[in-house]
């Protein structure tokens, strides 16, 4: 049969965002993908070589607009590490909450996009309603929704607001509760289970080779998690699992082998309640004291010279920052290395050949590809 | 697998929806509480008599956002106050933190509807805080030192 091309995106509604993937297909089936980012790319680390340390706390969550506080821990913790500074434990706490606070709030989107894809068109209505309540909870502790600004090398801005840790517990307890719901929408349903497994498969021994990190790597049967390995914030006080598929996602059906599009969301829908568990612990053990060192004055931080490379588990994968200094006013480099980047034009291309047309967003939305941090 | 079971969604017709209809109704979050809280980074007010001109807030700004007019009738040495930008502010809220008097301050205020791009250029005033309103008006504002009337 004729060959024929089709571009998805960079404006469709089954894309995760700016992005492009260019097709070649015969009939149904995909002979090759090739992705085309570009479409967002601002420069970050270049920009961020030509503004203060402290300015471009401001810059950097932009760089992953459904998840932007990753961002700001990692580059917090670059730089606490040239300083040699050790924060506070309070701050350490309220880091972690609200590290998995955005973690909920970008699986619900990752979630509800992935249900979107397949047709079950409630889940992500249900979803982003859900994740509205967790943006007030940001809003009231940070004073912003999305970009928050929040966590600054040396600790965090601000203490948490009166009657904070009732609410948080509150809206906890409300998505426990609607997490029965999802299940019975998209993890329990025959679509789902149809249209999931098998579907979009990393060979298993190339997944490490790839550099596939986060979730869609603990898809394939690697219990590999930063926030355990190399333990930042307080999740070295925390008990919580880590889920790997299929030996930790207790409760559901294990229908396939792994490494493809049913594991993947599994794995997002079983750690929802492992974020939920962490939550709960940071907020009852949360220790008295300082929220912040006392930092120097912005205009004038005296940054050693030397390297530092902090790396932090975000909703998608592995997050890194290597910070150079050469001790000056700004950065000498900033390299960041984000998850996307491998998923999204790699990844992609490979795993996307000799799939069905009609699989190709769901595949995307599976891996949660994030285009803004794919070009930075 | 049950033939009941997509029934079960009738339950749903008789809940509240998860939308609100601003203006009509407030924004609240789960236990009730207004938002936008105090804590929320929108446009600047400034007390321009408090205000020493120091200019730092133009240096810290990521964005540079923060020029300055000359006003005549003030007490201070320096006669500068931030003019901000609202095409370029990204509402980090860096300037006021490094405000040495806690002159400047962000309001939880974030409205502002004009037909022309200039009026997003203004010096903050102390009259913007303090309004429950969350939409400020083009009065409330000053465009040139000229136009500033100190209080008694």
């Amino acid at each position: 049969m004729k060959e024929y091309e089709l571009f998805i995106g960079p404006q469709h509604v089954g894309i995760t965002g700016n992005f492009m993937v260019h097709l070649t297909l015969e009939g149904d089936t995909v002979v090759s993908a090739e992705a085309h980012p570009g479409y967002l790319h601002r420069g970050f680390e270049k920009l961020m070589e030509r503004r203060d340390w402290s300015m471009n706390v401001a810059l950097i969550p932009r760089i992953c607009v459904p998840e932007p506080d990753v961002n700001e821990a990692a580059y917090a913790m670059a730089v606490e590490s040239l300083m040699g500074w050790d924060i506070p434990e309070r701050a350490k706490y309220i880091r972690t909450i609200v590290l998995e606070l955005a973690r909920i709030s970008a699986y619900l989107l990752a979630i509800g996009g992935y249900a979107g894809t397949i047709g079950l068109y409630t889940a992500p209505q249900w979803m982003m309603g859900d994740r509205d309540y967790i943006l007030d909870l940001f809003e009231e502790l940070t004073g912003a929704r999305v970009y928050h600004i929040f966590i600054f090398p040396g600790g965090v801005r601000w203490d948490i607001p009166d009657g904070f840790e009732e609410r948080v517990k509150k809206v906890m307890d409300y998505l426990e509760s609607r997490l029965q719901l999802y299940d019975e929408l998209l993890f329990k349903n025959e679509v789902f289970f149809r249209r999931a497994p098998n579907i979009g498969v990393i060979p298993k021994d190339k997944a490490v080779e790839w550099g596939v990190t986060g979730p869609n790597l603990r898809a394939c049967g690697y219990d590999y998690d930063v926030r355990r390995l190399d333990p930042y914030a307080a999740y070295e006080e925390m008990d919580f699992d880590v889920i790997s598929y299929p030996d930790s996602v207790k409760g559901f059906d294990i229908l396939s082998d792994g490494c493809d599009c049913y594991a993947r969301m599994v794995v997002r829908r079983v750690e929802l309640q492992e974020s939920i568990k962490i939550i709960r612990q940071a907020v009852d053990n949360l220790p008295p004291g300082e929220v912040t060192l006392k930092r120097p004055n912005p205009l004038a931080w005296k940054v050693p010279k030397g390297y530092a490379y902090a790396r932090v588990e975000s909703s998608k994968g592995e997050y890194g920052y290597f910070v150079v200094s050469n001790g000056g006013k700004n950065p000498y480099r900033v390299h960041v290395r984000g998850p996307s980047y491998t998923h999204g034009i790699n990844v992609i291309e490979t795993i996307l050949k000799g799939s069905n047309i009609a699989d190709v967003s769901p595949i995307m939305f599976s891996l949660d590809i994030c285009p803004p941090d794919i070009e930075r | 697998m049950s033939i009941v079971k997509p029934f079960k969604a009738l339950q749903h017709l008789f809940k509240k929806p998860h939308t609100v209809r601003i203006p009509y109704q407030e924004h609240t979050d789960i236990t009730g509480l207004p938002v936008p809280t105090e804590r929320y980074r929108g446009f600047h007010s400034n007390d321009i008599q408090k205000c020493i001109g120091c200019q730092l807030c133009g240096r810290v700004c990521p964005a540079n956002a923060i020029t300055y007019e000359k006003f005549e009738n003030v007490e201070s040495k320096i006669k500068l106050r931030p003019v901000v930008d609202y095409g370029r502010c990204c509402y980090c809220g860096f300037c006021v933190d490094v405000c040495p008097t806690k002159s400047l301050k962000l309001t939880p205020r974030y409205e502002l509807v004009s037909p022309n791009i200039k009026d997003f250029k203004f010096i903050p005033t102390a009259e913007i805080a303090g309004k429950d309103d969350k939409a400020i008006s083009m009065s409330e504002v000053l465009f040139s030192p000229k136009d500033y009337k100190p209080s008694e």
